[in-house]
């Protein structure tokens, strides 16, 4: 990596916020930058970029890179979103992997308590959804990118040939999962001997290289028609599932318009469903916007208030209102719309707590025709994995993909050596739910990668979180610090968070990471807040972001010290 | 004929049982981490015959010489168990206690290192450790030396470099015991 980092300040900065330290470090660069939750898939897009890529080929390499370095979190056995802004024309394009519910899918295929007991959704076979990724990365190169697939997977290849050493906080995640490892694929790369690959040794996974050399020199086809999908079905179905070469063979890439929004001048571009994560973003910056953040202390009680509460209104409608829109009518406009928004910060009392937490109406401020919904809950597991990409030209790619829970279903593809998903938890249990499975239908989502442009237009900010539900939140978090409290990148995703939801019309709990003033907590807990204080951690999201610096002619990139994100520019 | 069949449905229930649980090294979970799977694992590359439970109950100690206590809190583990960790206190306290009164030999294992300490398996240490004939704990387990505050007065903590390498001191321990490869 031929000084690929020209340019990186270190600030060692410690938020003193009070009690939990998190180190903010800075990186700066001229040229290009790669943001992701692992340095060398960062490299790799870096790699990509120095050869004359552009940001989407460097995407790809990324995507490719992750799903060696990081397998737990996503690959070519999941989905995923991309949202990508072209620096020519401005156009901004979702690009939409998302896995699908197989042909065999049916409403109620996990209603039972026998389903339920031995966890259908989430362990094995039936818990897998088509993978989307292949296409979507194939539909990218093809549409929008200058390189092959072969030479984009390139370091993949070479990283999982050659090997890259365990970090300890891997060790911990593949030991986490030891349970459903050993026992839907014992023979795995990520167990030698039977045991976790320990910490600072050398994992190669050559049958992944395979997997990806053979998709170099065949194409897609040969995963959604061919020699890999016929290994993904023969696994699925030996672990309790019902796929077909069919699935595979139906699976359609969507390229769709973001969801948009503006937040404070700033505008807001992001993902539509299947997942909930663009439009329930803009609602909750929606919100926020009627209120003076600005005005108000970084993480203060009054601040962290009114966030909460936004929070709690976003939520009940999320799960009152949001499915796959080829499946169900969504009120998006809505949801988005600052009239309704407004309306929802009515409700926000400076001195109240809300319990009940009944969803709004949006339809009167949406063109649609009007329907009743019932949406699913969300879950709590800690997984996914967010980049950012920016190339010289000014072309931005945010994607954010993932297998789902860590080690998805923890079914592993024995000749190819990935991950097959567990995406299927995302549909709702209850067969009456908009989300309820259905052939075809995509699980909702919260993946969110974002583009932030400035009032005049111009790139402001490119930001992604793993993290189920709390993508959402994250977000919005780290742009309020951003727009509102002016924060540099890292610094914005190193603050402490909080996350509220709510569910069934009731509040959830305020959940509080550590790191925000106990004083404030104190004063929440007063204030009638019903809430936990978390250890500082992967759970309230791990974000990965880019900031333009355009009088300095820099970006300025940002990665979570709560997973092992670190950006590389030149 | 119908008080036969009963006698021989009791019958095949204790036999059955008895079967379930024949090995001389019984392993259990001591806060539902997955660890006490890896220790099965260890075990099995000795050809060390062991029976696990990881919610073993003190009636299921069976015909055991050895009671291995794996020592590692998950709340993913309690609630998959769907056990609150007093529960698994409770639990864990009457297994351990009615295996010393049985004349088992208890060793206790932490195998997770620094990843697994923090204030659930900080709870779980400290209630099995003192229970323990013999403790085995990986690096990074017991840099604050809560095993020397919690354990015996001249019990042996010995110490492996990782999972793999508690193969040497458990051997030792079990060979000391009694119990050898087959």
């Amino acid at each position: 990596m031929r000084k690929a980092i020209v340019a990186i300040a270190v600030l060692a900065l410690v938020l003193a916020a009070g009690g939990a330290m998190a180190e903010v470090h800075e990186v700066y660069s001229k040229n290009g930058m790669v943001s992701s939750a692992h340095e060398l898939a960062s490299k790799a897009g870096v790699e990509i970029l120095q050869k004359g890529g552009n940001a989407i080929d460097a995407a790809m390499a990324t995507m490719l890179a992750l799903n060696v370095v990081e397998p737990n979190a996503s690959g070519i056995g999941g989905g995923g979103f991309s949202t990508i802004r072209f620096a020519k024309t401005g156009e901004v394009v979702e690009l939409d992997y998302r896995e699908v519910a197989p042909l065999s899918a049916t409403k109620d295929m996990y209603a039972s308590e026998a389903s339920k007991k031995a966890r259908e959704s989430v362990l094995g076979g039936k818990a897998v959804g088509v993978p989307g990724i292949v296409k979507g990365i194939f539909t990218a190169l093809e549409k929008y990118g200058t390189m092959t697939f072969a030479e984009v997977a390139a370091p993949a290849i070479r990283l999982a040939e050659e090997g890259f050493e365990v970090h300890p906080m891997q060790n911990q995640i593949i030991t986490d999962e030891f349970g459903k490892l050993s026992k839907y694929s014992p023979g795995c790369a990520f167990l030698p001997d039977g045991l976790p690959a320990e910490a600072g040794t050398i994992l190669r996974q050559p049958a992944l290289g395979f997997a990806f050399r053979l998709l170099g020199e065949q194409g897609p086809k040969v995963f959604y028609e061919g020699e890999i999908g016929e290994a993904v079905v023969a696994a699925v179905n030996a672990a309790g599932g019902n796929m077909s070469m069919q699935d595979l063979k139906n699976y359609k890439v969507l390229i769709q318009k973001p969801v948009q929004g503006t937040y404070r001048g700033y505008s807001i571009y992001s993902t539509p469903p299947a997942s909930s994560g663009g439009t329930h973003i803009v609602q909750l910056l929606n919100i926020m916007e009627n209120f003076d953040v600005g005005a108000m202390k970084h993480n203060s009680p009054d601040y962290l208030h009114h966030l909460a509460e936004a929070m709690k209104l976003v939520f009940a409608d999320r799960q009152k209102y949001m499915a796959d829109t080829a499946f169900v009518n969504v009120p998006l406009a809505g949801l988005s719309s600052k009239e309704y928004a407004k309306e929802l910060a009515g409700r926000i009392s400076r001195y109240d707590v809300m319990k009940d937490v009944p969803a709004g109406d949006p339809w009167p401020f949406n063109e649609s025709a009007r329907k009743a919904y019932l949406g699913g809950g969300g879950n709590k597991h800690i997984s996914t994995s967010s980049f950012s990409v920016v190339d010289a030209e000014g072309n931005i790619v945010a994607s954010t993909n993932t297998v789902n829970f860590f080690f998805g279903s923890g079914v592993i593809v024995p000749e190819f050596g990935f991950v097959l998903n567990n995406e299927m938890d995302d549909f709702a249990q209850n067969p009456e739910s908009v989300n309820a499975p259905e052939p075809g239908k995509r699980p909702l989502s919260s993946m969110s990668p974002t583009i932030v442009l400035d009032p005049e237009g111009f790139p402001f900010m490119t930001i992604g979180a793993a993290g189920a539900m709390r993508i959402i939140t994250a977000v919005s978090q780290i742009i309020m610090n951003v727009v509102d409290f002016g924060m540099a990148m890292d610094e914005a995703i190193e603050q402490p968070r909080i996350y509220n939801p709510a569910g069934g019309g009731k509040a959830g709990k305020l959940l509080i990471e550590e790191g925000i003033s106990p004083s404030t907590v104190d004063y929440l807990k007063l204030r009638g807040h019903d809430l936990d204080v978390q250890p500082f951690g992967g759970f309230f999201g791990t974000a990965q972001g880019i900031l333009f610096d355009h009088v300095r002619g820099r970006m300025n990139g940002g990665a979570d010290s709560r997973r092992l994100g670190v950006p590389v520019g030149y | 004929m119908k008080r036969t069949i009963v006698i021989l449905a009791a019958l095949a229930a204790v036999l059955s049982a008895s079967a379930a649980f024949a090995a001389d090294v019984m392993l259990t979970s001591v806060g539902q981490s997955p660890d006490v799977m890896m220790v099965r694992v260890v075990l099995r590359k000795m050809k060390i015959e062991a029976d696990s439970e990881p919610l073993l109950k003190p009636d299921g100690l069976g015909g055991a010489k050895v009671l291995v206590a794996v020592v590692g809190g998950s709340s993913k583990g309690l609630g998959a168990a769907g056990i609150d960790k007093e529960q698994e206190l409770d639990r864990v306290a009457a297994v351990l206690k009615t295996a010393r009164d049985k004349g088992l030999k208890v060793l206790v294992m932490h195998i997770g290192g620094e990843g697994r300490r923090g204030a659930l398996s900080d709870a779980f240490i400290e209630a099995a450790t003192p229970l323990g004939h013999r403790i085995i704990v990986v690096d990074g387990g017991n840099d604050d030396g809560i095993f020397e505050k919690s354990a015996g007065k001249d019990v042996k903590i010995l110490t492996a470099p990782n999972v793999n390498g508690t193969a040497g001191p458990l051997g030792e321990t079990l060979s000391e015991w009694g119990i050898s490869a087959k």
